[in-house]
């Protein structure tokens, strides 16, 4: 089996590894600008490869990355078209492929930047009563509003319930500290992105403090590379990765066993590309996640491009087991939302 | 598909000697400070034992033998199997694939069989709690393997993500005197390798004079490799590693003991020559999470390829990939589905089989120095297991 072409659907953003057989891998969600780099840089690569030698692809991509000043994302692409076209070959769900290690995930549900310390104590009771694991706020308020949200919402959901909190990067590390001794008093799961990703001795100041483990990397560049300098000065408790910012499947497994290797847990972002379908198999297949992170109950989106869209089932995404990603696109609803074809 | 039963055959085997090797004795390790000791088997001194002694305790008689065969059934077409155990003791290895059944397979039943990553962690914490070491995962986690190459078709290594057709290599040579190491080595570079590694273990004067003999007689383009195993103290091999780099060796291997971490770390610092390590931690079952501190902290410059199972493999080659460090050895498969493990190390492998040999599972093989897999899409026919339960002397 040899890809012969590369097409990419706009604006719906469906990219198809096409092959000289009947089977093609797909990507959802490719940006327009990522998709006219993929044309223009990676064709030479890619036409005319035999798609099982993904490695060497992925070796190939990554010297790509720095040469051809790729924008962010490029490889996470085409890497996870490549691991859907194989799997379907081999007649395997993508975790299977890879080596299964779950079929479903518990998953807690993360919240925006609400008005009031009242909105984020029912958004998170509200999670609970939706039957998830637990509730993720994203407070940008400041340390006075969150430690405030943090004492009311412990108060208000009971001890057993996971709670996280992800300011995005906007505390100084004082505050940081200030913050974190509040959420320990609260028994915080853990504390997302205190400090700028690129702040390593912030972080391993602030990581070697702190009892509540520190999440980072979410937006760090150099895939496992850079994840590797982190681990080694223990800056980071809990490693946080996602396609396509990070990279691809394959960046996603590199980083889960360089951490898992660390002992550190490696939690997957959002819903990334794909509706959540990507992420659903990477954590599919590895021991050191604990979540995934779901916007609502029922449907994860993608709707109508995709016939099947992922559903949280009492507070699980149930892995999907068809073959490759499993996603199962309406072409009557991709013709009607394309209105350009790249490629050959 | 999932696993079903977990059933093992013991069948009579072939008549074998039971007779003991003899290594060579432990001898010190000559010239030096380090007062280390090493298996002398290569340089001698010959063992002063009373004559007669060793042989006094070989024995020539043929034994019975018995083989363990160990079956993962699944609902589905295919099974996952392998060789379990070979034993002289048919009670003994009944008693083994007893053992093995309840503490291990029962852990399996009822398992996808292409669900290893939790099967290989499932066994990690086993391996702990019932002691059993690193090779019950290796051999389950190497069975689950092999049955999604022939479900797939393929060879392990495309499943993996194939990175590399072929990948040089290097052959181990030894020898008594250091003439007959450099006729070794010379023969090794004869048949097309890359390189040649010794085991030589004559200490910082000894190794010095081989290391010039050696590229004196093999020009400038050939890889050396000088594996100590152990027999220096640290400023003996900042000594030899010195004398190394002069002669372009390609790296030192093992030069301190694994546990000396500080040491190794010091040495690697010290060092333009690439220290690799990690063999016996690897052995031990430490890898990668072991792996990782080393890496950490920079105690090592190449490491060493003993993850348990082609799972622990791939871990431990993307760990170290992490940090820009290269591993050495492994699996074939695991060697061609990764960038950083560069040189293979030879032991055993031959020309490439006739086609008519060949399956998908591949067969490695070594050629004009290079080792590569060959393969078709043949599917092996599975074992004819109705047979199997007819004719085992004992069913676990």
């Amino acid at each position: 089996m040899h890809i012969i072409d590369i097409q990419i659907h706009q604006p719906c953003g469906l990219l198809r590894l096409r092959t000289d057989t009947e089977l093609e891998g797909w990507c959802l969600g490719v940006s327009e600008e990522s998709a006219v780099s993929i044309q223009k840089f990676c064709r030479d690569a890619l036409i005319g490869a035999d798609p099982m030698e993904r490695e060497r692809l992925w070796t190939e991509l990554v010297r790509l990355d720095r040469f051809a000043y790729l924008p962010h994302g490029v490889r996470g692409y085409l890497d996870v078209a490549l691991w859907d076209l194989v799997a379907k070959s081999c007649e395997l769900p993508v975790y299977r492929m890879i080596g299964g290690f779950r079929d479903a995930i518990p998953a807690y549900k993360m919240g925006g930047n609400l008005p009031t310390v009242e909105d984020f104590v029912q958004a998170a009771v509200k999670a609970k009563e939706e039957g998830f694991f637990g509730y993720k706020d994203h407070c940008y308020h400041g340390p006075e509003t969150m430690m405030e949200v943090a004492r009311a919402t412990r108060q208000a959901v009971g001890p057993e319930f996971h709670l996280m909190h992800d300011c995005v990067q906007t505390y100084t590390y004082t505050q940081a500290i200030r913050v974190g001794r509040v959420l320990e008093e609260e028994d915080y799961y853990w504390f997302e992105e205190p400090l700028r990703d690129y702040d390593l001795m912030g972080l391993k100041k602030l990581a070697d403090a702190l009892d509540i483990p520190i999440a980072a990397t979410e937006y760090l560049p150099g895939s496992a590379f850079s994840t590797s300098q982190l681990l080694a000065q223990q800056a980071v408790d809990i490693v946080r990765a996602s396609v396509p910012w990070r990279g691809g499947i394959t960046d996603m497994l590199k980083i889960a066993r360089l951490a898992e290797s660390f002992g550190v847990n490696c939690e997957l972002t959002s819903k990334g590309t794909g509706f959540g379908f990507v992420h659903a198999h990477v954590i599919g297949a590895i021991r050191n996640c604990s979540y995934f992170e779901a916007t609502g109950t029922g449907s994860q989106g993608g709707a109508p491009l995709i016939k099947n869209p992922l559903q949280i089932q009492d507070g699980h995404l149930p892995v999907p087991q068809g073959m490759g990603l499993g996603m199962e696109l309406d072409w009557g609803e991709i013709e009607q939302q394309t209105t350009t074809v790249m490629g050959a | 598909m999932q696993i079903k039963d977990v059933r093992i055959y013991i069948q009579p085997g072939a008549l074998q000697q039971r007779s003991v090797s003899h290594r060579g004795g432990i001898e010190p390790v000559p010239q030096g400070r380090s007062n280390m000791f090493t298996h002398a088997a290569g340089f001698g001194p010959e063992s002063d034992l009373p004559e007669g002694w060793l042989e006094a305790c070989r024995d020539s008689t043929a034994y019975p033998t018995f083989e363990a065969t160990l079956r993962l059934a699944t609902d589905g077409p295919l099974d996952a199997y392998a060789s379990f155990a070979t034993s002289f003791d048919q009670g003994e290895l009944i008693h083994q694939a007893q053992q093995f059944k309840i503490n291990i397979g029962s852990l399996l039943m009822g398992v996808d069989a292409f669900d290893r990553e939790f099967v290989w962690q499932r066994l990690w914490t086993a391996q702990r709690f019932y002691y059993t070491g690193r090779g019950t995962i290796d051999m389950v986690d190497r069975m689950l393997w092999d049955l999604a190459s022939r479900h797939a078709r393929q060879p392990i290594y495309r499943l993996l993500g194939a990175c590399r057709e072929k990948v040089p290599a290097y052959r181990n040579y030894g020898g008594n005197s250091i003439d007959d190491m450099v006729a070794g080595a010379v023969q090794v570079k004869e048949e097309g390798f890359v390189g040649a590694k010794d085991h030589s273990y004559r200490g910082v004067q000894g190794n010095s004079d081989l290391a010039r003999e050696l590229r004196a007689a093999l020009g400038d383009d050939f890889i050396l490799l000088h594996d100590p195993v152990w027999s220096y103290s640290y400023d003996e091999a900042v000594k030899i590693g010195r004398v190394l780099e002069k002669y372009n060796y390609g790296w030192i291997e093992e030069p301190l003991q694994d546990y000396d971490m500080m040491g190794s770390k010091k040495l690697c610092d010290t060092l333009d020559l690439p220290v690799l390590g990690l063999e016996w931690i690897g052995h031990l079952g430490g890898q990668p999470y072991q792996t990782a501190a080393y890496l950490a902290m920079q105690a090592v410059d190449i490491a060493r390829q003993r993850g348990v199972g082609i799972t622990g493999q791939i871990k431990q080659a993307q760990l170290a990939e992490a940090f820009g460090v290269d591993v050495h050895g492994g699996d074939p498969h695991a060697i061609l589905a990764v960038g950083n493990d560069p040189l293979f190390e030879t032991v055993g492998q031959g020309p490439k089989p006739p086609e008519e040999e060949l399956d998908c599972r591949g067969t490695a093989y070594v050629e004009d120095g290079y080792m590569a897999i060959a393969w078709n899409d043949t599917v092996p026919d599975e074992p004819d297991w109705d047979q199997m339960e007819r004719d085992a002397m004992v069913v676990i």
